[in-house]
């Protein structure tokens, strides 16, 4: 027989990637971690630049994506356009001494290995065209100064890890000059988008949103009828028939949340919460069917697309002339309303100070931007001895928390939460130190990566906070992770269902909702889930 | 580029530089140029180039107010905030930037032991934090000693520092610690970019250059006052003289004290232009220096424009037949 | 000296050694990282490896546990199972241990029954890829069985492409050209 002594040696080599400077490497795009591009004239009933003026397909497999003659050009300006704009993108372009303290910190670099995925490394597919083609230094000394041109492979590159960087700034938690890659991600994304290179998953959730106001595309009444149809669940389970109002004018308060959890599953159970929560105070409060979308995907392509979309919500509170307004549990749904929107619309003078009309407490850190967060609200509830709960009905599950990445890194909302699931549930359990509060792992699945196509990456990047839940898991028998956030209520039961398939997913207002003793009630015998709180067990 | 070509080239920068002031400091008709004419340029070049870039990054606007959060946000009144991570004031961000900027505390996090599988095991940034500590304040007080040969008389301060530095009087000349610590770290810093696969694969030659260009300084410093004795009254002679903008070239100083020179003054012209600016960018990083008080104050951005917003109008106009029927209030019927 | 003993002496080399080949599968800027970084919450995969590679050497050389074995394996194939690997060098990481094991061996061959002590071990390890390659399968079922799911749950109103199951296999398939038409059994016809 002949021999090949070669045999093992070769099947090791072969899997690594070629060696060599990152700069020159081919990128190499598996399916699996690419969300599929998002089509032509996708956007064009919203006049956002997709490719429609130059109308081209683009299929990722092929060598030639289509661009437009003067691609080049347009990324190049556009890029000088922002680094004006931006005093973050022009110092986190300069200062950077790739000290290496993010390489390990990136949840999609410890999931998958790849070493593009080291946070440094994505901004520096950026920065070294900006040493290239804007400073001097790079362009005398080029690859001396880390410098490269602008050609189409490196824009390959960019595509696609900037569409593996979920914006979660764990990374610049641990940067010593506190640069921040999401920043990077954000403006590399908008840059591209100028050449119509975005993702369908994104554009397709923008472009529905403009028309129907929600990145589900419900119509007004369809949005209703979900609603409508968790009412019935309540009565169902709970014994109690309420009807809320729609687009009323004359209410006190808006309330605007994700329209994932209008929807999808467990979401709809944390609206379940919200509708239950305000039913028992007597909120005055409305539901509105024009800002039904706390989230804004616009956020993921470009800033002025984000702008648009988010101010329907300020739009709509000036129409019905509440006071001001509530916003549910969502993760970049808050990044956004902090770090953003006053900004973009203020000074808020239709509104007023937001004041609890149950609890009378003003709260102040909200008093330019009129928005409260639903776990401030409720925590100030419980603090006050408003509501009365049974905790015990939460006796059943045993709870851990995932600090959401955008409340937690964007916000600062970490006590809150806590605060209020310590008051519902007998039995909550923290996740290791280094894997909660601003050190939280994201989900896997943020700023618009939740596609089904690019599953693998999606569980790769999970894997980090999956590992920390599998702990608790195995340690205290934790079987729910609770969460305040509606894309890791759609991420987060995937990945469990891969890495931890005993335990569930569930929203903080719903643990609130099945600990709510309401007036009238009837024998809670069921959860909103409908399951016999006896006999449940969780599953994602 | 490979690592190897990157680590030749700017050690080869760095020797071409020792071996050019070498030949000059040698000639002694260079030894002004390079004694009095290089120095005064790149210093030149530094302070300007210094100032333009601070203030073209303090010129470009700050549109959003984004900093990272690391802390409970200021709230309700029986919620704790964490002052200095989760800044809401003035003083908050103050803190935070004196924690940042004198003590490296984002690269702090992540270095107490922990316990794994039964051992205590160490995070590994603990090194480079302790790395960076060491490197950064051995060369500020390096720096503070040298004033010593621009003033005259020479300020308490000065010859406390000195005091100190030298406290464990080893050999004569007396052994300054901070020689050692800024040799061993920058070694340090080099070797970790040389034998961690992942810093090799992220560090360019423009990583290098400043660690060979330091360490060159060093060296040659320690040199000159251990092995390769200098006239140190002409060295004196000449700060003053470059200090008081009266310079004078005095003879007789030694070659090696050129290479000193030489390596200092390209590390000022080399400054401006380069990653080392992270001195000057990390006060200005929008991520660590503002306050998180968007909510309690708005944040106004120069050049915010209005957007076209899908407006309510349209919306019931697209929708109202069927808002009608399922009951939802319009405006008009 | 015959085969059980031997092995049980080497052991800790043996498996350090088999530690280290799955390591160096990765990416080598990587393999470092994952070699180094102790805390397993800041390093998931390194851990897992780890911590399932030694038992696992027992449970071959002693056990022969089916049911531990391939929970012992799902620690270490159900991230390769979503990492950049073919199905080949998902489950690899059990071939190297033969390698390990005859270059640690190779002296003592001639001695009495060590062959067939050795040949036994060796059909345990190709068992072993087998389950290797049981888990992987069930990993990348599972995997589908998500997508399928989340593609269930999509909202009806979902337009084009998106609701196209076929088209999305067919993509994953690298077959996506395509775009501009989609198949005919869902009759959404052209896409635009």
């Amino acid at each position: 027989m002949a021999k090949n002594p070669e045999y093992y040696e070769s099947l090791n080599i072969d899997y690594k990637p070629p060696r060599g400077n990152w700069m020159d490497r081919p990128v190499d795009i598996k399916s699996g971690i690419y969300c599929y591009p998002a089509r032509p004239v996708v956007l064009e009933n919203v006049g956002m630049n997709d490719r429609s003026d130059w109308g081209k397909y683009w299929v990722i497999e092929d060598e030639d994506w289509e661009l437009p003659d003067d691609w080049k050009e347009r990324f190049l300006n556009k890029m000088r356009d922002m680094l004006d704009k931006y005093r973050t993108f022009k110092i986190y372009m300069d200062i950077c001494v790739r000290c290496g303290a993010c390489a390990d910190k990136c949840h999609y670099f410890l999931g998958s290995g790849d070493p593009m995925n080291m946070p440094v490394l994505r901004a520096e597919l950026l920065r070294s065209i900006y040493r290239g083609e804007f400073t001097k230094t790079g362009k005398i000394l080029g690859r001396f100064a880390g410098a490269r041109k602008l050609t189409k492979n490196a824009l390959k590159q960019l595509w696609y890890y900037m569409f593996q960087c979920s914006e979660c700034r764990r990374c610049s938690v641990f940067c010593p000059y506190g640069i921040d890659t999401a920043e990077i991600t954000i403006m590399g994304r908008e840059i591209m988008n100028e050449l119509g290179m975005n993702i369908a998953w994104v554009q397709e959730s923008v472009s529905k949103c403009i028309h129907t106001g929600n990145h589900l595309g419900l119509q007004p009444q369809a949005y209703k009828e979900c609603i409508d149809a968790m009412l019935w669940d309540i009565e169902d389970n709970v014994g109690i028939t309420f009807e809320p109002t729609f687009n009323r004018k004359g209410a006190e308060i808006l309330f605007v949340t994700p329209s994932g959890d209008v929807f999808a599953d467990p979401g709809i159970f944390t609206l379940a919460g919200y509708l239950m929560l305000f039913e028992h105070l007597g909120l005055d409060y409305t539901w509105s069917t024009y800002a039904s979308e706390g989230g804004d995907f616009g956020y993921f392509t470009a800033n002025e697309m984000a702008k648009r979309m988010n101010g329907k919500i300020y739009n709509e509170a000036k129409r019905l002339g509440v006071k001001w307004i509530l916003g549910g549990e969502c993760g970049h749904m808050w990044r956004v309303l902090n770090q953003y929107m006053t900004t973009w619309h203020g000074p808020i003078d239709f509104l007023e100070e937001p004041v609890s009309p149950i609890t009378g407490t003003k709260f102040e850190n909200a008093k330019a931007h009129k928005m409260v967060h639903i776990m401030e609200f409720v925590a100030d509830l419980i603090k006050h001895n408003k509501l009365k709960l049974d905790p015990s009905r939460n006796d059943h599950l045993k709870v851990t928390y995932h600090d959401s990445c955008n409340p937690s890194r964007g916000l600062g909302l970490f006590e809150e939460p806590r605060y209020v699931i310590k008051n519902v549930c007998n039995h909550f359990y923290e996740m290791p130190e280094n894997t909660i509060r601003e050190q939280t792992y994201c989900c896997g699945s943020g700023s618009g990566l939740n596609a089904s196509e690019n599953m693998e990456l999606r569980l790769r990047g999970g894997f980090p906070r999956q590992n920390a839940l599998r702990y608790v898991a195995d340690k205290y028998g934790v079987n729910m992770l609770a969460c305040i956030c509606a894309i890791d209520r759609a991420a987060l039961p995937p990945a469990a269902q891969y890495w931890n398939p005993d335990v569930g997913v569930t929203g903080v207002c719903e643990l609130v909702a099945n600990a709510l003793i309401m007036e009238g009630e009837g024998e809670r015998t069921h959860n909103i889930r409908g399951f016999e709180i006896a006999t449940w067990e969780p599953e994602p | 580029m490979g690592v190897k070509v990157s680590l030749g080239v700017s050690l080869g920068a760095v020797l071409a530089i020792v071996v050019v002031a070498l030949v000059g400091g040698e000639v002694s008709a260079l030894q002004p140029v390079f004694g009095i004419l290089v120095p005064y340029a790149a210093f030149a070049i530094f302070l300007v180039g210094f100032i333009y870039r601070v203030v073209d990054w303090g010129r470009s606007p700050v549109p959003y107010r984004i900093p990272t959060t690391c802390g409970q946000q200021k709230t309700l009144p029986w919620i704790k905030q964490n002052k200095i991570e989760c800044p809401s004031s003035t003083l908050g961000v103050i803190g935070r930037m004196i924690l940042e900027v004198f003590a490296f505390r984002s690269l702090f996090r992540h270095t107490k032991a922990e316990m794994a599988s039964g051992n205590i095991v160490y995070g590994g940034s603990k090194w480079i934090w302790l790395g960076a500590l060491a490197f950064h304040y051995s060369f500020l007080i390096i720096a503070v000693r040298h004033l010593r040969l621009f003033l005259e008389p020479v300020p308490f301060l000065i010859n406390g520092i000195d005091l100190v530095d030298g406290m464990f009087q080893i050999g004569a000349p007396t052994l300054y610690l901070t020689d050692l610590l800024l040799i061993g770290a920058v070694s340090y810093l080099l070797v970790r970019r040389l034998i961690v696969p992942k810093m090799r694969y992220i560090s360019l030659a423009n990583d290098y250059f400043p660690l060979f260009l330091i360490l060159g300084i060093g060296i040659s410093g320690v040199l000159m006052r251990f092995f390769i004795r200098v006239d140190i009254v002409g060295v004196k002679e000449l700060a003053m003289g470059l200090a008081t903008l009266h310079p004078v070239m005095p003879e007789g100083i030694g070659a090696i004290f050129f290479v000193h020179v030489a390596l200092v003054s390209t590390l000022f012209a080399y400054f401006p232009f380069s990653k080392l600016m992270h001195a000057g960018g990390v006060f200005l990083s929008p991520g660590r220096n503002l306050a998180n008080t968007n909510r309690a104050k708005m944040h106004v951005n120069p050049w915010e424009y209005p957007v076209k917003i899908h407006s309510y109008e349209d919306y019931e106009n697209e929708f109202r037949e069927k808002m009608k029927e399922a009951g939802i209030p319009v405006e008009r019927e | 000296m015959n085969l059980d003993k031997l092995l049980a002496k080497k052991k800790d080399l043996i498996v350090d050694k088999w530690i280290n080949s799955i390591y160096e599968s990765y990416p080598s800027e990587t393999v470092e990282f994952f070699r180094h970084q102790r805390n397993k919450f800041a390093n998931p995969v390194g851990a897992d490896i780890s911590e399932a590679v030694g038992p696992l050497f027992d449970e071959l050389l002693n056990g022969n546990n089916q049911k531990n074995m391939f929970s012992l394996l799902d620690k270490i194939v159900r991230i390769r199972a979503v990492q950049d690997f073919p199905p080949s060098g998902a489950v690899a990481v059990v071939l190297l241990l033969k390698k390990i094991i005859r270059d640690e061996t190779k002296k003592d061959i001639d001695t009495d029954g060590f062959f067939e002590d050795l040949l036994e071990l060796e059909s345990r390890i190709d068992y072993c890829i087998l389950l290797a390659f049981d888990v992987y399968m069930k990993c990348r079922e599972k995997i589908w069985e998500i997508k399928l799911d989340e593609f269930k749950k999509r909202p009806f109103f979902v337009e084009g492409e998106a609701r196209c199951l076929s088209y999305m296999v067919r993509q994953e398939q690298g077959q996506g050209k395509g775009t501009k038409d989609c198949c005919n059994s869902c009759g959404l016809g052209e896409v635009r």
